[in-house]
């Protein structure tokens, strides 16, 4: 018993370890967001500051017009995941119970794309775009990530978990593809759904390096793009650049807390890593 | 609702039928299973009817209607699966009124109809609950409801009853015989088992190596099989099975007459072997020696050895010793002849 007991203590104290590792980070930030710069610079670093400056983010939000950014991210996040998700149930539905001519050459063609890093992509899809004039437009903010391959293997997986009596019960009920596919498959998904949903909100909202390259007029700017304006020729602000980063961050905390379960239950049902 | 199928043939491959020129028709009102094997065909046939598949060849009618090219959904049928096939994320009510939503019914109208069909096949205390939370049985009364909802003229049931336990098993086929005779439904029915079948059906078609064996009553398989395959697969106890030249020294022989000349097989049933003779019996009697005896609860099996190979009989009360030789019978009704290609030589 006392034995178990002592494991159990060993074990929280692991797991509040960890837990402090993953939180001193946003700590950090919160902690120099409420520093004056001198402070923030100061060697030792100090853990809080004697009298916290929170006027700082009042000062950071009007620094930048963060109103208009903020409504540029929710607009490229909300339609980038949307076009993404409804892109990539369909193609997932075509691999997992469709047959069509060339379908295993088609997804393993699909399938090595996922070993193309990003960056790679950069360079081809800037180009793309400069040349259908369509710098410094949401479309260029939204058609790169409209599609992604990552998403439909993830819910071809899914799909191909729901036995295939269950799409022969729904012909025989009436149901044409469409409508199994919304009524009956998308429904019993719904986890792998969420959970893929939930990760494509976060990557689009936080995402830094294309709108960075992609948009120069500053009205088409996204949060964390905004962010990083703190950094001039002079240096950067610290205290006003974690401030703006607390109030970026914090709609994607509210999201990860509501949801959770989701997201928890998506990726262990899914078999993947992320 | 009559089905008729004329000159079927399907194959998957193009050397190889799964199945090959198949001909019956199945009336109206009738509860027909299709009894064989796996990989016999049976499933196959099943989907033909319900259209999930597509002949190569042939056509399939219903009530003299060509529904070959007709998709499931406008051939007015229900489909029972073996594993249920329920949607997981709907209420036993959302369950059975999918077809009816599907085909825009009013809400007030398909839950009144999901209530009605709950109650023939008693789940009406479990309306509300997530399918997931009903047992086996259950389940597969919700998925017979769902099948029955939009009043479909055939319903078709893949081993309905195969994750069933045994008990479980038993009292499920009574009910689907009671809500096929409530409903006068045209049923098909498809099972492996064959005491489900034979307890269950108005007739059984017997289907191996993609061709139709017997179709018949369900005590003709069993007391007139066409071939040596049905009476083999037809029956609780196995099919006793020897060559002919065995008997050729016997009284048998003689008794048996000229049939006797065209067989190449024997075939007897282990429940009739007997030890005294009888008006049943043939009058002549093959020497053996017991080998084995056992009994467990009612029933009881004997192991023979006839000139080097062994026959089971069973139902036997008589107790002699192990090794004695004795004199056994066959009785006329289990006995059979079968000649080269395994037909049954007395129905000619």
């Amino acid at each position: 018993m006392t034995k178990r007991k002592l494991a159990n203590i060993l074990f929280f104290l692991i797991l509040v370890l960890g837990a402090l590792i993953m939180v001193f980070p946003f700590f950090w930030m919160i902690s120099t967001s409420v520093k004056t710069p001198s402070e923030a610079a100061q060697v030792p670093p100090m853990l809080w500051p004697k009298h916290p400056h929170w006027v700082n983010f009042v000062n950071a939000f009007h620094a930048a017009p963060f109103g208009r950014y903020l409504v540029n991210s929710l607009i490229v996040t909300v339609c980038t995941t949307a076009a993404q998700m409804f892109t990539s149930i369909l193609a997932a539905f075509a691999f997992s119970k469709l047959k069509f001519w060339g379908k295993n050459l088609i997804f393993m063609i699909f399938l090595t794309t996922m070993m193309v890093p990003i960056e790679m992509l950069i360079i081809p899809n800037y180009v793309t775009l400069s040349e259908t004039h369509l710098m410094n437009t949401y479309l260029a903010l939204i058609l790169p990530w409209a599609a992604s391959f990552f998403t439909v293997f993830t819910l071809r997986q899914a799909f191909n978990a729901v036995p295939p009596q269950v799409y022969y019960a729904a012909k025989i009920d009436g149901a044409s593809d469409w409508k199994y596919l919304w009524t009956v498959l998308v429904p019993i998904c719904r986890s792998s759904i969420v959970a893929m949903t939930i990760l494509e909100v976060i990557s689009s909202w936080n995402d830094f390096m294309w709108p960075m390259i992609v948009t120069n007029d500053p009205n088409m700017r996204t949060l964390p793009v905004a962010v990083a304006s703190f950094t001039n020729d002079v240096g950067t602000n610290y205290p006003y650049m974690m401030a703006a980063a607390t109030f970026v961050i914090i709609p994607m905390i509210i999201l990860y807390v509501i949801l959770e379960k989701y997201i928890i239950q998506g990726i262990t049902k899914g078999g993947l890593v992320g | 609702m009559q089905v008729r199928f004329s000159h079927i043939s399907l194959a998957f491959t193009p050397d190889k039928d799964t199945l090959h020129d198949l001909n019956f028709t199945i009336n109206d009102g009738e509860l027909v299973c299709l009894l064989g094997p796996s990989g016999g065909g049976k499933s196959t046939t099943l989907n033909l009817i319900s259209g999930l598949l597509v002949p190569t060849k042939g056509k399939v009618l219903f009530d003299n209607q060509d529904v070959t090219k007709m998709g499931p959904s406008e051939r007015k049928i229900g489909m029972v699966f073996q594993n249920y096939s329920l949607y997981p994320h709907l209420t036993v009510e959302n369950n059975i009124a999918f077809p009816l939503k599907i085909a825009h019914w009013k809400k007030a109208d398909r839950l009144a109809r999901a209530a009605k069909l709950a109650k023939l096949v008693h789940v009406e205390d479990q309306l509300q609950k997530n399918v997931n939370e009903l047992s086996g049985g259950q389940q597969q009364r919700v998925a017979i409801a769902r099948a029955l909802a939009k009043d479909p003229n055939i319903l078709l049931l893949d081993e309905p009853l195969s994750n069933l336990d045994a008990r479980l098993r038993m009292e499920m086929r009574e009910e689907i015989r009671r809500i096929q005779q409530e409903t006068k439904i045209t049923t098909v029915f498809v099972t492996h088992d064959q005491s489900e079948a034979m307890h269950i059906s108005d007739s059984v078609m017997v289907l191996h190596n993609a061709q139709i064996q017997q179709y018949s009553k369900p005590n003709e398989l069993y007391d007139h099989p066409a071939n040596q395959f049905v009476a083999s697969f037809i029956g609780d106890n196995p099919l006793n099975t020897f060559d002919r030249s065995l008997l050729d020294d016997t009284e048998l022989k003689e008794e048996l007459g000229e049939v006797y000349d065209k067989a190449t097989t024997v075939g007897v049933r282990a429940e009739n072997i007997v030890l005294t003779k009888s008006e049943d019996t043939y009058q002549h009697g093959v020497r053996c020696k017991l080998l084995k005896s056992h009994r467990y609860g009612l029933i009881s099996t004997r192991l023979y050895s006839f000139k080097g190979i062994e026959l089971d009989a069973t139902g036997l009360t008589e107790i002699h010793d192990i090794n004695e030789e004795v004199e056994i019978y066959f009785q006329k009704r289990g006995f059979f002849l079968f000649d080269a290609s395994g037909n049954n030589l007395f129905l000619e």
